[in-house]
C-alpha cells in the first residue's frame, strides 16, 4: 500500500519521459500540411527565390512545381518556388512559420502575401485573435508564440473586459500545458505510426505539394490534360457549386481590420528587414470576378509600399467565363483554375525577378 | 482544460502535498483550482471567488437568524442565480468567455451554504473555508461530481486515510482511455455517420461520445482525488444496467440527481407540491442548469415525467422487454434533441 501511495511518483516519471520522447519524435496528432508547412520552413535548404504566403485559397491555386517549370521553359529562369498555405482564419497563424522560416533558411527574394477577406461579425471575434491552433504550439517555439501575442494589438469590440479574458485567449501557462500534451500523445501515437508506416515529418515532394495533393503535370502547355468541358459536365458542377460565404468582402480600411493589417504589416515588416521584397496577393473566391477600385486604394494606403497583386484580369471576356465557373468549392479553384493562376504568377515573377 | 492536463495539473499539486500532512492536501487542491481557473479561465474564476464570497456572508449574516426564517432556510437560494452568468454573461460583457467550472462550483458553493445554516450546531466562523474548499476544489472542477464542502471537512477531520489502490491508478487511466481516446474516436465516427445517413442516425453515436466523456472525467475526478486521501462521490454505476427511469438516476449523473432531489425535489414537496409535480420541476431545473434553452427545458421535462409517472418496479413479460427499449430510446433521443436539435 505504502509503495501504491507513492504511485504518482512513477506515473510523473512516465509521463515526462512520454513528453521528452514525444517532442523528439514529433507525431503529433495533426495533419500532414500542417507538419509539411514546418518542414518545409526549417529544412536545410538556402531561401526560394520567391514564395507564396497564403490560405488553402493558395493551396489549391498555386502549384509551385509547375511555375518553376514554366519560368524555366518560357521566360529561361530556373528559380525555385516554393508555398506555404495554411487552413487558416486568420494572418498571425501565418507568422511563427514565417519567422522560422528566415531564421532557419533566410529570406527569399520576392515573397507574395495573401491578404485574407473580411469576416462576419459572428465570425471575426476568432478570427482577430492570436489563436494559436495546435500545428504552432506544436512546432513553434512558445518564446515566439508569445513575443507575436505580446505585439498583437486586439480590435476594439466595445467589451466591458479587456479582450484579453476573453475565451479562446490562451495563457502562456495554458499553452505550455497544451504543449505538454500534445508531446505526450505524440509518444501515444508513436507505436501506431510506426505500425502502419506513416512518417513523423514531411519530405520532397509532399512537403511542396502540402495543401494540394493535385498538381498541374506538364510544363508545356498543349499537354496539359483536363477533361473536356461538356455543357452536362459544367451544369453538373455549376449546379453542385454553393456560395457558402462566411467572409464579407474585402475591406481594407474597415475598423474591424486594425488586427489583420497590424498583422500583415509585422510579416512585411519581418521580410523586409530580412531582406525580401514584398507584394500582396489577393485570390478571389467563387462568383468574384472583379476587385473594387476603393479595395485597392485602399489597400495602398493601408500598405503604400508593397503592390497588389490579383488575378481578376483572366476572368475578363469568354475564358474568364469558364476560370468563373472553374472552383470546386466556394474558396478553392480545380484544375484549370490552378493552372491560370499559376500561369499568371508565372508571368509575374518572370517580370519582377532578374 | 482537456483531461490529460488536468491529470498533469493534479499530479503537480500531489508533488506538493508530499511536503505536507495529508490531511492538508485538500488546501493545495483548493489552491490549485484557483490556479487552473486563473490560467485557463480567468472571469469564470472571478465568478466562482465572487459567489463563494456571497455564500460566506450569507452563511454569517443567516446564521444569526431563527432556524425556521425563510432567510435562513431559503436564503442561499439566491446563490444559484449565479448560474444565469453561465447563459447571459456575453449580454453583460459583450463578450464570450471560458466557463470552466461555474456550473458545478457554484451547485457545490449553495450545498455547502445551505449545509452549514441547516446545521443543527451553531456556526463556527471558520466553517466558511470549506465553502471555498469546494468551489475550488482541483479533481472536481472539470466536470464535477457535485458535493458539499463539509463532505471534505468530515474527511478531512477524519485525517484523510492513506487508501490508495491499484485500482484508483487504473481508474485514472481508464478515465484518459475513455475522454481523450474513445470520445474522439465516437465523436469522428458520428460525424462520418451524420454525414453519410443523417443526423439522427448519428445519435446513438453522440449519445455514446458524450457518456464516454463524462464518465472519463468523473473516474479522473474521483480517482485522483484518493491519491490525496479524500473520496468524491461516484457520478457514474453502470447506467447501461438501467432499466426504468428511476434506476436510470439512480445510476446516471448520481451526484447531481441527488441533488436535486435533496435540495430542488424536497423543498418543493414539503412546501406542498405533489410528488410527481414536484419531480417534474426538479427535472426541468436540471435541464436548465445544463443549458437555459428550450432544448434542455424540453430534457428536463420529459425526464421528469418520465420518472414521476413510470412504474417504479416492472410487471410482467411486456413490461421488461418494453420499458427498458422505452428507457433507452428515450434518453438517447433526449439527448439529441437538447444537444444537437433544433433548440439546442
Amino acid at each position: 500500500m505504502a509503495r501504491l501511495s507513492k504511485g504518482p511518483y512513477l506515473v510523473i516519471a512516465v509521463l515526462a519521459a512520454m513528453a521528452f520522447f514525444g517532442a523528439w519524435v514529433k507525431t503529433y496528432a495533426l495533419n500532414a500540411s500542417s507538419r509539411c508547412v514546418y518542414t518545409l520552413a526549417e529544412h536545410d535548404a538556402a531561401p526560394a527565390d520567391v514564395l507564396f504566403v497564403g490560405t488553402s485559397r493558395a493551396g489549391r491555386g498555386i502549384d509551385t512545381g509547375y511555375i518553376q517549370k514554366h519560368l524555366a521553359a518560357e521566360y529561361g529562369k530556373p528559380l525555385t518556388v516554393e508555398r506555404i498555405s495554411l487552413s487558416s482564419s486568420n494572418a498571425t497563424q501565418f507568422r511563427p512559420v514565417l519567422q522560422r522560416y528566415v531564421s532557419e533558411r533566410g529570406a527569399p527574394k520576392l515573397v507574395f502575401l495573401q491578404v485574407l477577406y473580411n469576416f462576419k461579425p459572428e465570425n471575426a471575434r476568432v478570427a482577430d485573435m492570436p489563436i494559436n491552433p495546435p500545428r504552432n504550439v506544436a512546432f513553434a517555439p512558445v518564446s515566439e508564440l508569445m513575443e507575436i501575442r505580446r505585439t498583437a494589438e486586439l480590435n476594439d469590440l466595445d467589451t466591458v473586459l479587456p479582450r484579453t479574458l476573453e475565451a479562446g485567449y490562451t495563457s502562456l501557462p495554458a499553452m505550455l500545458l497544451a504543449k505538454l500534451e500534445m508531446s505526450i500523445v505524440a509518444a501515444m501515437k508513436y507505436p501506431a505510426h510506426r505500425l502502419l508506416g506513416r512518417t513523423t515529418g514531411c519530405k520532397g515532394d509532399e512537403m511542396h505539394r502540402h495543401m494540394n495533393p493535385f498538381r498541374i503535370y506538364n510544363s508545356i502547355d498543349d499537354q496539359v490534360q483536363f477533361a473536356p468541358e461538356t455543357a452536362e459536365r459544367k451544369k453538373a458542377r455549376l449546379g453542385n457549386l454553393k456560395i457558402t460565404a462566411n467572409y464579407l468582402p474585402f475591406a481594407p480600411l474597415s475598423s474591424k481590420r486594425r488586427f489583420e493589417n497590424g498583422q500583415i504589416k509585422a510579416m512585411i515588416d519581418l521580410l523586409e528587414k530580412a531582406g525580401s521584397r514584398v507584394q500582396l496577393m489577393y485570390l478571389p473566391a467563387l462568383g468574384e470576378r472583379t476587385i473594387a477600385p476603393r479595395t485597392v486604394e485602399g489597400l495602398n494606403a493601408v500598405f503604400p509600399n508593397n503592390p497588389l497583386v490579383h488575378p481578376m484580369s483572366l476572368f475578363e471576356g469568354a475564358a474568364g467565363d469558364k476560370l468563373a465557373v472553374s472552383f470546386i468549392d466556394t474558396h478553392h479553384v480545380d484544375l484549370y483554375g490552378a493552372l491560370q493562376f499559376s500561369r499568371y504568377f508565372a508571368a509575374r515573377i518572370a517580370a519582377e525577378v532578374p | 482544460m482537456a483531461p490529460l492536463q488536468h491529470v498533469i495539473l493534479l499530479l503537480a499539486a500531489w508533488v506538493l502535498c508530499q511536503a505536507l500532512p495529508r490531511r492538508d492536501s485538500v488546501h493545495v487542491l483548493a489552491a490549485f483550482g484557483a490556479l487552473a481557473l486563473l490560467i485557463y479561465a480567468p472571469v469564470a474564476g472571478l465568478v466562482v471567488a465572487l459567489t463563494a464570497v456571497e455564500a460566506a456572508l450569507m452563511v454569517i449574516l443567516f446564521s444569526a437568524l431563527p432556524r425556521k426564517s425563510n432567510w435562513r432556510q431559503y436564503g442561499a437560494y439566491l446563490l444559484l442565480l449565479n448560474l444565469f452568468f453561465v447563459d447571459f454573461h456575453h449580454l453583460a460583457l459583450n463578450m464570450p468567455i471560458a466557463i470552466l467550472g461555474i456550473s458545478f462550483s457554484v451547485i457545490r458553493i449553495f450545498m455547502t451554504a445551505k449545509q452549514l445554516l441547516s446545521a443543527r450546531k451553531d456556526l463556527v466562523r471558520t466553517d466558511v473555508y470549506w465553502i471555498f474548499a469546494a468551489g475550488f476544489y482541483l479533481p472536481a472542477l472539470v466536470i464535477g461530481p457535485v458535493f458539499s464542502g463539509l463532505e471534505l471537512k468530515a474527511q478531512y477531520e477524519k485525517g484523510a486515510p492513506d487508501e490508495v489502490e491499484l485500482r484508483d491508478y487504473r481508474m485514472v487511466l481508464m478515465g484518459l482511455f475513455l475522454a481523450m481516446v474513445l470520445a474522439v474516436l465516437l465523436s469522428d465516427l458520428a460525424t462520418y455517420t451524420a454525414g453519410k445517413y443523417s443526423a439522427l442516425a448519428a445519435a446513438p453515436l453522440y449519445f455514446l461520445q458524450l457518456f464516454s466523456a463524462f464518465w472519463g472525467q468523473s473516474l479522473i475526478a474521483e480517482h485522483s482525488s484518493r491519491f490525496f486521501g479524500y473520496r468524491l462521490p461516484v457520478n457514474f454505476d453502470a447506467p447501461w444496467r438501467a432499466r426504468t427511469p428511476k434506476e436510470f438516476w439512480s445510476r446516471w449523473h448520481r451526484s447531481m440527481a441527488n441533488f436535486v432531489l435533496q435540495y430542488i425535489y424536497l423543498p418543493l414537496n414539503l412546501r406542498g407540491l405533489s410528488p410527481k409535480v414536484a419531480t417534474t420541476g426538479a427535472f426541468i431545473f436540471m435541464g436548465l442548469w445544463h443549458n437555459l434553452s428550450i432544448g434542455y427545458f424540453v430534457w428536463g421535462l420529459c425526464h421528469g415525467l418520465m420518472l414521476a409517472f413510470s412504474p417504479q418496479e416492472l410487471k410482467g413479460q411486456v413490461q421488461r422487454v418494453v420499458m427498458p427499449v422505452a428507457l433507452w430510446v428515450s434518453v438517447i433521443g433526449l439527448s439529441y434533441f437538447a444537444n444537437y436539435g433544433p433548440y439546442a
